[in-house]
């Protein structure tokens, strides 16, 4: 057996052990608050739609993907839409899309000037109904939301450049007033 | 002293046998040297005697109508770690290792004061470091923390919700700035899929924290990813391993130490009920509208949307298969005036048929002007699979090879989504296990692992 002090010796008044712990100053801080903690703003994309695919969808849709694919293009935030599928590059990679496609008479539109906000939320899924807060204030905004996806800790929005840092700030003040912290 | 916390689940302490081979992996890191301190789960799995959840039923089964209160249900709760810390904690002492079974309030973990989900605030583990100083070993319940108001007396007991007790360990180990954080379980460590669908899957070997964050995001159960998380963020070296056999378990580690792979593995999680709506005839301000009343109704009724979409002509989400009886509650018949320029009444109609309540509000609503139904298609039993891995998704044609897998297996892609690390697929869960299995052979997966 090793020197182990029986429990029996009153311990020193500032450790705790009863189930009031003291709230000490430099106390190391863990989980992130709940809620937006952080929005990001990311210019420089396009968004990219292709609409009326005609044929099977599903390998319609594959024939686009395997286009992008072999012009060595690397995309974000595939969605399937009714119709086709949408997605986002960056800009510098949109010609190369276009280039691509072109040839084989798609129906695409592409729209420059795009900016991603990346909302950072930990364990978003955790805060039930936090996305859907998050889409009903930017539609209450007015600003035309394009584009969007979700992950377990952000939510990524794809608006016009001109909306994204005004809308940003919508976000943040939106965080702030739900977790009375900075986000 | 060098700190290693040690964490068993359910599994490793629920029978004596199991108890002394977990109480053996603690001695063991004694003896290297090392200052152990231990966190327990509660004694075995849902429907055994100090399980959570039986402990819940006794309350539940004394007026099924009247739900408890979540600061009694959060006391309840936490009964089942504090059983098994002391059975515990008696265990090492009569193995001839002095112990102390602590609360998590006596191990300094103070937390915010959402009973039921609470979120650690801070960790004061002074106490851990005097019974340690005093040559015992520390058991701590997992789970479990307190709060204060300044208003009831004494501190509250909280319990932190879904891996709490991973997340009590990685805590400790973070404010301990422990050597290395030991999650142990009944599997020898962090698998490329899981086992039940891919007999065979290998164990990783060395994976980063956000991969495996990830991955436990994504439906993987051998870990929560919020002990991944205050792990990477403290940067404590953190392990998978087996209470019950010699396999040198997962190694999570920083991005830089761990093994470089296009995809790690393949997870599934969720049972999920897909909607979506074609909104193609609808004027723009009136689709605004539409979703406005949608996402401000999802947000007050705190449903967890996955999924989401949205293009100028349609929109559609996910919803939890548990929450989709409130939706339908909510949304099917549901009536939306649509100011503006068509000024016509909308109502929602969710699935293919009209519902009785869509066709007389429709009747009803007839004389009042012009009326609009918009359908939303639903498709039940839909779940998600996703790939993972930190390089996959900056390589071109990920999609691409993950659609073209599907096709093959005639499996049908329902929506995709993708995020820093993993891409993920909704379809039929009746197809999940041909998926999960056709996937993790396309990348290869059952010749990696340690």
């Amino acid at each position: 057996m090793s020197d182990f002090t029986p429990i029996s010796e009153p311990l020193r008044r500032d450790y705790s052990f009863g189930d009031e712990v003291p709230l000490l100053a430099g106390e190391t801080e863990f989980e992130k608050p709940r809620g937006i903690h952080r929005v990001e703003v990311r210019p420089g994309l396009v968004r990219v739609h292709i609409s009326q695919l005609t044929g099977g969808l599903a390998e319609s849709r594959r024939r686009v993907l395997a286009y992008i694919a072999d012009a060595g293009v690397s995309i974000d935030f595939l969605k399937l839409t009714p119709t086709g599928l949408s997605f986002v590059v960056s800009e510098s990679r949109a010609v190369a899309v276009e280039q691509c496609l072109t040839p084989h008479g798609y129906h695409t539109s592409f729209h420059a000037e795009r900016s991603l906000l990346i909302i950072h939320a930990v364990n978003m899924r955790d805060e039930e109904g936090l996305i859907s807060r998050v889409l009903a204030e930017v539609i209450r905004s007015g600003v035309e939301l394009e584009h969007l996806g979700d992950s377990h800790d952000r939510l990524l929005i794809v608006v016009p450049d001109s909306e994204a840092e005004a809308l940003a700030a919508r976000l943040r003040d939106l965080g702030e007033a739900n977790s009375g912290g900075a986000a | 002293m060098k700190y290693v916390v040690l964490k068993f689940g359910g599994t490793s302490v629920r029978t004596k046998e199991a108890r002394n081979a977990a109480a053996l992996r603690v001695i063991s890191c004694k003896e290297q040297g090392f200052q152990p301190v231990v966190v327990v789960s509660a004694i075995g799995r849902r429907g055994e005697p100090y399980a959570t959840d039986t402990l819940v039923q006794l309350l539940r089964e004394i007026d099924p109508v009247v739900e408890p209160d979540v600061r009694e249900l959060d006391l309840m709760m936490a009964c089942g770690e504090i059983l098994s810390s002391v059975i515990f904690a008696h265990t090492l002492k009569s193995l001839g290792h002095p112990a102390m079974a602590m609360r998590g309030g006596q191990a300094g973990i103070r937390t915010d004061g959402q009973y039921g989900r609470a979120r650690i605030l801070g960790v004061n583990p002074i106490g851990l470091m005097e019974v340690s100083r005093r040559g015992a070993i520390p058991v701590v319940c997992g789970f479990q923390g307190v709060w204060t108001d300044g208003k009831l007396p004494g501190a509250e007991l909280t319990t932190l919700g879904r891996g709490g007790s991973d997340t009590t360990a990685a805590a400790l180990g973070a404010a301990l700035r422990a050597e290395r954080v030991e999650i142990y379980t009944d599997v020898d460590g962090v698998k490329s899929a899981d086992p039940d669908f891919v007999p065979g899957a290998p164990t990783l070997g060395r994976v980063s924290y956000d991969e495996v964050a990830e991955i436990a995001h994504l439906g993987a159960k051998v870990l929560h990813p919020r002990a991944a998380e205050i792990a990477m963020r403290f940067g404590i070296p953190l392990w998978v391993k087996n209470t019950f056999s010699d396999h040198p378990g997962t190694e999570i580690t920083t991005r830089d130490h761990a093994e470089t792979a296009a995809v790690t593995g393949v997870t599934h999680s969720g049972k999920l009920v897909y909607l979506q709506a074609d909104l193609q005839d609808l004027p723009e301000s009136a689709r605004r509208q539409l979703m406005q009343v949608m996402y401000d109704t999802l947000g007050r009724q705190s449903f967890n949307l996955y999924m989401t979409n949205l293009s100028p002509s349609s929109f559609g989400f996910a919803v939890p298969r548990e929450q989709y009886g409130l939706f339908m509650l909510l949304f099917d018949g549901l009536v939306i005036p649509l100011r503006g320029e068509t000024n016509e009444i909308a109502i929602l109609q969710v699935g293919d048929e009209p519902s009785h309540e869509t066709q007389t509000q429709v009747e009803l609503l007839k004389p009042l002007g012009e009326t609009r139904v918009i359908r939303l298609a639903s498709i039940e039993g839909c779940t998600m699979v996703s790939v993972v891995g930190r390089e996959a998704l900056a390589q071109p044609g990920l999609f691409r090879t993950v659609l073209d897998t599907l096709a093959e297996e005639q499996v049908p892609v329902l929506q995709t989504g993708d995020a820093d690390f993993s891409l993920s697929v909704l379809i039929p869960e009746s197809e999940l296990r041909r998926t999960v299995s056709a996937l993790h052979a396309r990348f290869g997966l059952a010749t990696k692992g340690a």
